[in-house]
């Protein structure tokens, strides 16, 4: 919609044409429906099968900027560059449950597929850029995996423990050659863990593990010397890892004494308690002690981070 | 009473754990990539040896020495039909016979190795001078920051791409500046080159070049300084090369060239 100039670009980022519209007017239109298709067979009170099948499309974008040194992601609008992301996904899961509803598993695969997907040029210029759109790139995607989820419902303990392996990739005729690429976001492996235990009749303690490999980025894979200063070579978008994410969290609750008109908490926690040092960002630069070594340094975060929460209601 | 006093207690010496250093070197060897093909080729506006200088890439983890890359024939032609041969004086280091680039003249670098040739063509844009120089003090509670400004006129006529070089006491500065005037044209212009790589303390001799570059050249170098990082950098790629093929790193510049010292006072 009005009012504005909007340019169009071609394939290969080139202006082709520029109009402007009035207050009102319609640049373009999309319409696009999402059929939805799910069905689910019992073979008795604790086994069933469910399959399903999803169009969804999405008309804002994430553009994702995939440096080890500095993340800035920008969200933008559909327009008449830009076209609404189209994902259609498969699933098949096999669902089980036991010992009266106590104990649950589920296993899942999927597979998506997407249309329209954006990302930013190589050597995109950003800085004092109105309009960003010239420095994108369209291109499609895919996603496809296998998650496995068991749940202890109740219990002195319960829990549950999940693990996907998945890969999402992008494939933009651009960028490394039109092969398909890991996508910033491509988790091979995520692990997540959680447990809460009752411990008498005020104390609970609980502690999640996450685990996941790290974002897909782009390392340098070399370096020349320009200018008289080192410089660092980079090779295809994504095909790096930063170190695997993982990360601990304790906490334990104590209910007050049982009262009429209120109840009250103390909730103690822990984030990070083995206190890893995840990294934010990796920055590739000179060894001070050295001048002609390279080296990693990476900055994290968050350490370790305890927390106290009373709670109190009436 | 005492409970909660063991309990402060906790709560403090856990929070200050918390805080601890968060930046550290650590070990990643992401693949070496073959080693790349890399022509460095200027034209200035002074008489004098005209170089082109071509090494090779080396893995991350070796050390910064760039081997030479020797036995290419090198030519720069003018748009005039004017060629001259370059001659390898030193190992990858190759010089043309003593002339003075000229403005508003395309120059074409060829470079033919190893049965590929390489072609790049640049046009030395006109000259835009200093005005004057000055240093910018900003002070940060007790620590001060020192940096250049250059004043320069830019005309309104056209468009014009400016790149900055700053060496103090004769080392260089990393810091590369690549300017436009897209927010300055036709305006005096106070270009403050605030760079982090040498503080710049009293006594310090810094020289400041001026080169006017053109528009693929001013490409090149923007793109190169988004790698260095800062918060509107992208994934990171190696700058667009004014070459006629992908296959090179490196860039060929016919620019003008204008030097000016201080002292830090």
């Amino acid at each position: 919609m009005g009012p504005g100039n909007f340019n169009t670009y071609n394939s290969n980022n080139v202006l082709t044409g520029s109009r402007t519209y009035q207050s009102g007017d319609v640049v373009t239109r999309y319409l696009n429906p999402e059929p939805r298709f799910s069905a689910s067979y019992m073979f008795n009170d604790q086994n069933s099968v469910k399959a399903s099948y999803n169009r969804n499309t999405q008309n804002i974008h994430l553009i994702s900027n995939s440096t080890a040194a500095s993340p800035t992601d920008l969200y933008v609008m559909s327009s008449n560059n830009i076209k609404p992301g189209i994902s259609d996904q498969v699933a098949l899961g096999f669902f089980k449950n036991s010992a009266n509803n106590q104990y649950e598993f589920s296993s899942e695969i999927y597979y998506k597929k997407l249309q329209n997907q954006i990302d930013y040029k190589n050597g995109a210029q950003l800085l004092a850029n109105q309009d960003v759109e010239s420095q994108l790139i369209y291109g499609d995607g895919r996603a496809y995996g296998v998650e496995l989820f068991f749940k202890k419902r109740y219990g002195k303990l319960n829990g549950w423990v999940g693990y996907t392996l998945s890969k999402t990739e992008n494939r933009f005729n651009q960028v490394n050659n039109g092969q398909y690429f890991a996508a910033k976001h491509d988790r091979t492996h995520d692990v997540s863990v959680v447990g809460i235990y009752k411990l008498g009749s005020r104390w609970t303690i609980s502690g999640t593990f996450v685990y996941g490999t790290g974002n897909a980025v782009t390392y340098p894979q070399g370096k020349y010397i320009l200018g008289g200063v080192t410089t660092l070579y980079y090779g295809n978008r994504n095909a790096d890892r930063m170190p695997a994410y993982s990360r601990l969290d304790l906490g334990a609750t104590l209910e007050g004494k049982p009262h009429k008109r209120f109840h009250s908490s103390w909730t103690f926690g822990l984030y990070n308690a083995l206190n890893r040092k995840n990294p934010y960002t990796i920055n590739f630069e000179d060894d001070p002690n050295d001048k002609t070594r390279t080296r990693a340094a990476k900055t994290s975060l968050f350490g370790r981070i305890p927390s106290v929460t009373y709670n109190f209601s009436f | 009473m005492c409970m909660r006093k063991y309990l402060i207690l906790l709560i403090v010496v856990l929070f200050s754990l918390s805080i601890s250093a968060c930046k550290e070197v650590i070990d990643i060897n992401p693949a070496s990539a073959t080693p790349q093909l890399v022509i460095e080729g200027k034209v200035i506006d002074q008489t004098g040896p005209q170089v082109v200088t071509i090494t090779k890439s080396v893995g991350l983890s070796n050390s910064s020495t760039f081997p030479p890359v020797s036995g290419a024939v090198v030519k720069l032609t003018d748009q005039y039909g004017l060629m001259r041969t370059l001659v390898e004086r030193a190992p990858g280091v190759y010089s043309s016979t003593s002339f003075l680039g000229r403005s508003n003249v395309a120059y074409t670098l060829n470079v033919t190795l190893a049965g590929k040739t390489y072609t790049a063509k640049s046009i030395m844009p006109e000259k835009v001078l200093i005005d004057s120089i000055a240093l910018s003090v900003q002070r940060f509670g007790n620590s001060t920051s020192k940096n250049i400004i250059v004043f320069y006129q830019d005309p309104g006529n056209q468009a014009n791409q400016y790149k900055f070089v700053l060496s103090v006491n004769g080392v260089l500065v990393k810091d590369v500046f690549a300017r436009n005037d897209q927010f300055t044209n036709g305006r005096f212009v106070q270009q403050t080159l605030y760079q982090d790589d040498i503080k710049l303390e009293s006594g310090d001799r810094v020289d400041i070049e001026m080169q006017c570059i053109d528009k693929g050249v001013y490409d090149y170098w923007y793109t190169y300084t988004q790698q260095r990082g800062g918060f509107n950098s992208t994934t990171p790629t190696n700058p667009p090369n004014n070459f006629n093929t992908d296959q090179v790193l490196g860039y060929f510049s016919a620019h003008t060239s204008q030097h000016k010292n201080i002292i830090i006072p």
